[in-house]
């Protein structure tokens, strides 16, 4: 009872000693910050708004304060129409400027590590896998570039950036500088529905900024360390007026890699690039004749910006890139790492008159997937056009509550020829045999009607739609996909939501329209060739059906207070139509009427599989900001992936039901930021994830027959850190390490060892 | 993991109190005296004087701290929020968070014809329809002014705040 007394006379002293203590004087030309910090309202309520203002000067923005901004970012990636992250009926999540800028993430993949729901394994220095929940390596046992992700589409302000030729994306060719990037948007699950084909694991798209202050604002990154790695960032906006805006970006990255060995898969080892032989026991042709090299990238572009009317809104973008990097790729059946190399150019051209908006882009350049690489030659050149016309219609006087209607229609149009760059090997190697994997131009077009809903009956339910309808020309077929769900605010601080989706891969040229045959040697006194055959190849006997995947989500936002905030999501996805190129069992003998000879056939067909993906999985993030000028982001995903009618080798002896292990079964990691002594900025990050294992095909020459590999990821944990001091304004100096990992083993199979990388540096903000 | 996350829980609960969000505070103390510099047309001198969020903000605590210390005028301060646009009310201020920017152009045909004055916060709000927008500038916290909203919605703006502030126009 004593204890309690003692308790409250100690509380109301306590009351009354600060009720009566005097008010302190304040003299703004002096005040500290830290003493700004300590003053009560009481005293600031007094004060008028001219010396309020010097005192928010003197206090600034904290970096732990933009980062909180950043927790409650809006986002458009989810609807296409700006919402609240909060209140974003779709798994989505944001990276702003500032996380980029404090996590000192050195490329967009890297900077993907912070968010949920996405494994980015590091191949090579500055060079990612990045699946969205996994689905990689389908069909295992097969060649490098099934481990390729396919499913999921990246876009630069809504521009797609999908590669056509074997799908998916060419991450060091994106034309883009990271201090120009405002936010990286990423929903995950099939969102074909609201961006077109290829958003089958979700979508990644890359918001650059905006010139929206007066005036010219600059902002220059270049770090500079181990590995002879040179990073260099710049953008330069200027605000002339309301009406013209313009600006301008420019990027380097150029990285060592972190070994010289190479992996062989003949003997199973790392070995030196001259002894590389091939899984036919061939000295290997295509080897890398750049060793050291990891990443050589440059871009740079500019965009005009014309505001006619305060809701109207004209913008002309177009750039450049040129861009090699060393990586897995495309197969070569003795190593996995290859270069490829790429130049392109884009103009994209975007309108926004009130509630039409427009978007007319197209890109063309010259892309080697594998640099040396004669059979098939993979070097082409390539062109994309794509339209999207969309209105914005506002139902809201029906009266029955908000009702958004967005009708639209797109068409897009990739082409790609192979066959002057066939024509030039051919010359440069004096052997008329060789061959593309197209061999001629061939294209790939779809056009497309698409109608959204968004629905508010109640203002704390929200019903979304959104049906698709792709009208391809290779298959000749139409698909529709569809996105639905609703979102029930529970209250301002809590709400739960539920969507489901499907979502389809377009075909892309090396499936749908390989062509390619190739002399092996003589066998039994007969020509022996190995015919690749894509579904329009005249050898193939299959029909095409897009690969497609299918969502069932529930998820939970809560903010339980303005510093602790959870996003939770359980998932089930079932993907299936996964395509491969397989052998058919046997070769075949055939009589060649050109030649007026009997021939050996090996043929390998692009076929759809039986087998089905089902995916189910929970992905969660906790934001905390536990103290003041420290904020926290803790995260994972624990799922699990079983195969149904999987094919247990490459020619498909049988259908075995399996769990996929290729795809980790936990991965995830946390951020942290503290800022500290005024001027300085700590950030630290993890990212961790659990063993799988990774299977590819493999020619056994000694008993000539095919057959698989595997080796096993370990666990792994990837620590980075990076330390800055403002130096003046934003202005700061920095140190920056990446790959903190003590086992340095890789992270992709039959990859690099990972090493730690020391970058120092210096960001300009002007 | 278990110990990690006790001593995550432990540093969240009880590391806090005394954190205060100051760019949430002094925006705060900034709206509340901007109405010492603005007139409201007098039917909006009766009742409560109702500050709205649209959606959830954290800035709501603080307007919430000053609402218990002061008044406009003779009015009591009211803090209101508003889940959606449909449930927009007579308010005299109306926030606009962040994450609510995209509401705008709903916002205001909603608000047309009333004296309620459109505070919003991301940069270039003050020339699509926002009386007062609040910007980062070289990481200082300004906010922006458009007198021509204030004609619109019949508001008396005394000049010395364009003074303070950072005047647009169309």
């Amino acid at each position: 009872m004593k204890k309690y007394l003692l308790f409250i006379v100690l509380i109301t002293w306590v009351f009354f000693n600060n009720r009566t203590q005097a008010q302190p004087k304040i003299d703004i030309d002096k005040i500290s910050k830290s003493e700004i910090v300590k003053l009560s309202y009481e005293v600031l309520l007094d004060l008028p708004l001219e010396d309020l203002k010097k005192l928010a000067e003197i206090v600034g923005v904290s970096p732990d304060e933009l980062l909180k901004i950043a927790l409650n970012q809006e986002v458009s990636a989810a609807s296409k129409k700006g919402e609240s992250l909060f209140e974003s009926p779709l798994s989505a999540s944001v990276i702003t400027k500032e996380e980029l800028r404090l996590t000192g993430a050195t490329t967009v993949e890297e900077a993907l590590r912070f968010i949920q729901g996405i494994i980015v394994r590091q191949e090579t220095n500055g060079n990612f896998d990045v699946h969205i929940r996994g689905n990689d390596n389908l069909p295992s046992g097969n060649m490098s570039h099934f481990s390729e992700n396919t499913l999921t589409l990246v876009m630069i302000d809504n521009r797609i950036v999908y590669n056509y030729m074997n799908g998916g994306t060419i991450w060091e060719s994106l034309p883009i500088s990271l201090t120009d990037v405002e936010r990286i948007e990423v929903v995950r699950g099939p969102s074909s529905a609201l961006y077109g084909p290829n958003a089958v694991s979700g979508v990644i798209n890359i918001i650059t900024r905006k010139p929206e202050e007066d005036g010219i604002k600059a902002n220059v990154d270049i770090q500079a360390g181990s590995y002879t790695s040179l990073l260099a960032n710049a953008v330069l906006l200027h605000k002339i007026n309301n009406k013209f805006q313009w600006k301008a970006y420019t990027s380097f990255d150029i990285r060592g890699r972190f070994v010289t060995d190479f992996y062989e898969f003949l003997r199973q080892e790392y070995l030196p690039v001259d002894s590389l032989t091939s899984m036919f026991n061939n000295i290997y042709f295509a080897k890398s004749r750049d060793t050291e090299l990891a990443k050589d990238g440059k871009k740079g572009g500019v965009t005009l910006y014309y505001n006619p009317t305060a809701f109207s809104l004209l913008s002309l973008s177009m750039g450049m890139e040129d861009s090699r990097a060393q990586s897995i790729y495309f197969e070569n059946l003795a190593t996995p790492l290859c270069i490829r190399n790429s130049t392109t150019g884009y103009v994209d051209f975007r309108a926004q008159l009130k509630k039409l908006s427009a978007q007319l882009n197209y890109m063309a350049g010259d892309q080697n997937l594998h640099e040396y690489m004669l059979k098939p030659v993979v070097h082409y050149n390539m062109s994309f056009l794509t339209g999207n016309l969309e209105y914005d219609w506002a139902l809201n006087n029906l009266g029955i509550g908000q009702l958004t209607l967005r009708p639209g229609m797109n068409f897009q149009r990739a082409e790609y020829d192979d066959s002057k760059q066939i024509s030039d090997y051919q010359q440069e190697y004096n052997n008329p045999q060789l061959g593309g994997l197209l061999g001629e131009a061939k294209h790939l077009s779809t056009i497309s009607g698409n109608l959204r809903l968004d629905y508010r009956p109640l203002s704390e339910l929200r019903i979304f739609g959104a049906v698709r309808l792709d009208k391809f020309n290779k298959p000749d077929k139409s698909y529709l996909s569809y996105q639905g769900g609703a979102s029930y605010l529970l209250n301002s601080r809590n709400m739960v939501r539920f969507v489901t989706s499907k979502a389809y891969r377009s075909p892309f040229m090396g499936d749908m329209f390989a062509n390619y045959k190739n002399w092996l040697g003589v066998q039994s006194g007969l020509n022996l060739y190995q015919v690749y055959a894509g579904f329009e190849s005249p050898e193939n006997s299959f029909d095409y059906t897009l690969t497609s995947q299918t969502l069932y989500e529930i998820g939970y936002r809560g903010i339980f207070t303005d510093w602790l905030q959870l996003d939770i999501e359980g998932f089930f996805t079932e993907s299936k139509n996964f395509t491969a190129l397989m052998p058919r069992s046997n070769p075949e003998i055939r009589f060649n009427d050109v030649l007026n000879q009997y021939e050996i056939l090996s043929i390998w067909e692009y076929q759809n599989l039986k087998m089905v993906a089902r995916q189910t999985g929970v992905s969660g993030v906790i934001s905390i900001n536990p103290i003041d000028k420290m904020v926290m982001k803790v995260f994972a995903t624990v799922q699990q992936t079983k195969l149904t009618d999987a094919p247990n080798n490459i020619l498909q002896d049988s259908l075995i039901s399996q769990t996929h292990k290729n795809t980790p079964g936990f991965y995830g990691g946390m951020s942290l930021n503290y800022s500290f002594l005024n001027r300085w900025n700590f950030n630290t990050s993890l990212y961790a994830f659990s063993e799988q294992t990774y299977s590819r095909y493999r020619f056994i020459l000694s008993e000539n027959r095919h057959s698989t590999m595997s080796a096993t990821i370990k666990p792994n944990a990837i620590i980075n850190c990076k330390l800055s001091y403002n130096v003046y304004q934003n202005s700061t100096l920095f140190i920056n390490v990446r790959n903190i990992n003590l086992s340095q083993n890789p992270e992709f199979a039959y990859s690099d060892k990972i090493k730690p990388l020391i970058l120092f540096g210096i960001n300009i903000v002007l | 993991m278990k110990r990690i996350f006790i001593l995550i829980s432990a540093i969240a609960l009880f590391g806090k109190f005394d954190a205060l969000a100051q760019n949430d505070k002094f925006k705060a103390l900034f709206i509340y005296n901007f109405t010492k510099y603005i007139e409201w047309p007098k039917e909006y001198e009766q009742g409560e004087f109702v500050i709205g969020i649209l959606g959830s903000s954290s800035i709501v605590t603080e307007l919430e701290s000053i609402s218990g210390k002061r008044k406009v005028g003779m009015q009591d301060i009211v803090v209101q929020q508003f889940n959606s646009v449909g449930d927009i009310r007579k308010c005299h201020i109306l926030y606009i968070p962040p994450s609510k920017t995209s509401s705008l152009s709903e916002v205001l045909p909603k608000v047309h014809g009333t004296s309620t004055l459109i505070i919003t916060d991301a940069p270039g709000l003050a020339l699509k329809g926002a009386a007062i927008n609040f910007v980062v500038k070289g990481n200082k916290q300004d906010f922006e002014i458009n007198p021509q909203k204030f004609e619109e919605a019949k508001l008396k703006l005394n000049n010395t705040l364009l003074t303070l502030g950072t005047v647009v126009s169309q």
